[in-house]
């Protein structure tokens, strides 16, 4: 078991508490950003691309609301890490014919730019890693934060979801039906009727440590991924192995925490899973609030969270009512296109 | 005791060739793999590179995929390599119901998308290939033409992507949260990061020259290794005799600069430092180093000098990367098959196109190699851009029972 200590979070909710946002015709939404000067020194900052200014901000707040200067070790999920610097190298590539490039976007195009920025910023020689696997890419770097704390190597980590979303990535997400036709309705996050999603982006952070505090938020008290269940009833199976392996009996769940997009294929998928009688708690939801990204999990994490340890949580997360029980223990469960499904539980502290 | 983390398959394609006896042949012979650019439409063709000498057609027969199927060459050869490692290991017939497959890459289909990244932008002509695009994408690719897995997950550390991934492979195993796990990286070489290289001015014109006086930086190159793992009780069980063990590993992090090291090799020490600890062996018990070796001026010495620091008598050493080039985020995992074939089959590789020591190094590495030669643990780093060091050591299995 491990705590969440601290947390840090740029969204397209900015720094204050989630309001529903007008998504707009094109179903995209940007992040709304902090004064970045009052964070990182201008010198440093002018070098830096929005994702590792956002992603050095969050993880900045995460540690000082953590009380901590130093993690051990430093871990980042990135569904698709610094594309708009990709982007800009790519595209010069090609109508430059090669030729006169200049190495800076290259510098900054890597996955890994990222978490290391991070660990040149705090100076932390600690373990430092990057996961890119599409919508699991910010539990797998939990899970390996998770597993190093269990195995004794690392004492916490800086855990963190990042991902930006350019205009010419949404056009082409757009292209492969990724985002909805039709602007968004927020009705559609409780019963989606269409395919396609809202597109977002975010830098969000948790601390997570061996160690409990007088602040900490909520335990994490085991994390799973598992790969392409052959059916529904297959991945049930998987959950309640999970909770059986934690000893957690399924009526002790308060709530599930949901990866609900608004895409039909997307969420018939927990529509299935969560519509017996087995599984029947209390269902959140969160990506109308942030977006669908790769890793849109960290924004939901770092509101759970929240909700666990104030025991009060805005309306806007709601799928059909709210829960009757305090947040005691709480299933968070995402999945991509059913290939990959994650499961963190967590529990009041 | 814990249970040890045992090897018992492998899988390569690189430019020394399409699996593991290919490879040790050019190694035995001191054949270099690396030579002309082919199969991609780049205008730096002066360039030399390590290029898999087999075309993307070639590969899909190879592998069993339908000429029209749309996959990414990372991919194909990913798919490649962890086939023979599976084979090795007679996993299908080990009854594991948790299979875990963990892999390293960086470009993942970037190779298609600067292709047709003008069609992406503005007209619909090759939709097919936008979400081949990230690293995840190859990952899944090459996992749903191998079977079925419980566990799916992508490392980008840049170089040093697939030694991560056999750092999370082995903490899963020791959890038992996995029967066994296929652990490795895929790339392929593009134009986006030929030409990224190209910019940082760190391509050698000739071959790369790795711990010389005279080196003057990397030369690129492709391929994909993977590595069966299970623990060593899973193994008794169905008994089945491990190749070797990976007694220690370690992960730190230079924090010094994007895309330089650290004069004093601090990332460098403290990954190997870690990696020794928790093997529980001394720096003397190490018979061989496989140097990350890239052939940069700032890679070797900083590499070199934290050697130095740490090893009071310098083990023999060499950079493979003058065989294979530098095959980015599959290099730690084709450079360990590299160095499990060297320690089990017992001769040291040499690093080839050296010829005169660096005066800041109180070593030279392996001119020729050195045959009938025996060792029983060696050390692999594997450094990436950011600072990203990562240090594993193998040995020699030996039965304690």
């Amino acid at each position: 078991m491990v705590y969440i200590n601290g947390i840090g979070s740029i969204s397209i909710q900015g720094l204050e508490k989630p309001e529903l946002p007008d998504w707009g015709k094109d179903n995209y939404l940007r992040c709304s950003e902090p004064d970045f000067s009052k964070y990182i020194s201008p010198i440093l900052s002018r070098r830096m691309s929005k994702i590792i200014k956002r992603s050095i901000v969050a993880s900045k707040l995460c540690l000082e609301d953590a009380n901590v200067k130093m993690p051990d070790a430093i871990i980042s999920g990135t569904g698709l890490g610094c594309i708009e610097e990709t982007e800009k190298f790519l595209l010069s590539m090609i109508e430059q014919h090669e030729t006169l490039l200049q190495p800076t976007h290259f510098i900054q195009s890597t996955h890994n730019t990222i978490s290391s920025q991070i660990a040149m910023y705090l100076k932390c020689n600690g373990y430092n890693s990057t996961y890119s696997h599409l919508g699991s890419s910010f539990e797998s770097a939990l899970l390996d934060a998770f597993l190093q704390i269990e195995l004794k190597q690392i004492k916490n980590a800086l855990v963190g979801g990042f991902d930006e979303m350019t205009p010419d990535y949404k056009n082409m997400l757009a292209k492969i039906g990724y985002l909805k036709n039709e602007p968004f309705l927020f009705e559609e996050m409780r019963n989606a009727f269409s395919s396609g999603s809202v597109i977002g982006e975010g830098s969000n952070c948790v601390y997570i440590s061996a160690d409990k505090t007088d602040h900490s938020y909520a335990s994490i008290i085991d994390v799973k991924i598992f790969h392409t269940p052959e059916n529904y009833s297959k991945t049930i199976d998987q959950i309640l192995l999970f909770l059986d392996k934690n000893n957690v009996d399924v009526s002790e769940i308060d709530a599930v925490m949901l990866g609900l997009n608004g895409d039909i294929n997307n969420d018939l998928i927990y529509d299935n899973v969560y519509s017996g009688d087995l599984l029947k708690p209390t269902p959140f939801i969160y990506k109308h609030l942030c977006g669908e990204y790769f890793t849109a999990s960290a924004f939901g994490l770092v509101m759970m969270a929240q909700f666990i340890k104030n025991n009060r949580f805005s309306n806007h997360f709601y799928r059909k009512y709210h829960p009757t029980n305090p947040l005691r223990k709480v299933l968070f469960h995402n999945h991509y296109h059913n290939k990959t499904h994650s499961l963190i539980l967590l529990g009041k502290c | 005791m814990a249970d040890r983390i045992c090897i018992t398959g492998m899988g390569i394609v690189s430019a020394l060739g399409e699996n593991k006896y290919e490879t040790e042949d050019k190694l035995l012979k001191e054949k270099s793999g690396i030579g002309k650019l082919v199969y991609l439409n780049s205008i730096h063709k002066e360039i030399p590179v390590g290029m898999v000498k087999i075309p993307d057609q070639k590969l899909k027969s190879k592998v069993g995929v339908d000429q029209n199927t749309i996959i990414a060459r990372t991919t194909l050869l990913g798919i490649l390599a962890a086939r023979e490692a599976i084979i090795q290991a007679k996993l299908l017939g080990a009854g594991y119901k948790k299979i875990g497959f963990i892999s390293g890459t960086t470009v993942g289909g970037m190779e298609k998308s600067e292709q047709y990244y003008l069609d992406f932008l503005h007209n619909d002509k090759h939709n097919e290939y936008i979400s081949l695009h990230d690293c995840g994408a190859c990952t899944e690719d090459i996992a749903k033409h191998l079977g079925n897995f419980e566990f799916c997950t992508t490392i980008s550390t840049a170089c040093s992507s697939a030694a991560n991934a056999i750092i999370l492979g082995a903490n899963m195993l020791k959890l038992g949260l996995l029967d066994a796990v296929i652990v490795g990286g895929s790339e392929c070489i593009t134009k986006f990061h030929l030409n990224g290289f190209n910019t940082l001015m760190i391509l050698d014109k000739g071959p790369c020259k790795p711990f010389d006086a005279n080196r003057g930086g990397i030369t690129l190159g492709e391929g994909a290794a993977y590595l069966v793992m299970e623990t060593e009780q899973n193994c008794d069980l169905r008994q089945i005799k491990p190749l070797c063990t990976l007694s220690g590993y370690g992960n730190a992090c230079d924090a010094f600069h994007q895309t330089a090291s650290s004069p004093d090799g601090k990332g460098a020490i403290l990954s190997m430092q870690k990696a020794l600890e928790m093997s529980g062996l001394e720096p003397s018990d190490i018979g061989y180093i496989n140097a990350h070796g890239t052939g940069t001026q700032n890679n070797d010495l900083s590499e070199g000098v934290a050697i130095s620091t740490l090893f009071e008598k310098v083990p023999p050493i060499s950079s493979t990367k003058s065989f294979t080039g530098h095959t980015t985020s599959a290099a730690g995992a084709v450079e360990t098959v590299i160095s499990i074939i060297a320690m089990t089959h017992n001769f040291l590789p040499a690093n080839l196109n050296f010829s005169e020591k660096m005066e800041e190094l109180n070593f030279e590495p392996i001119k020729t190699t050195i045959k009938n030669y025996s060792f029983d643990h060696f050390m692999k780093n594997s450094f990436g851009f950011g600072g990203n060091n990562t240090s594993l050591i193998f040995s020699k299995y030996k039965n304690n029972n």
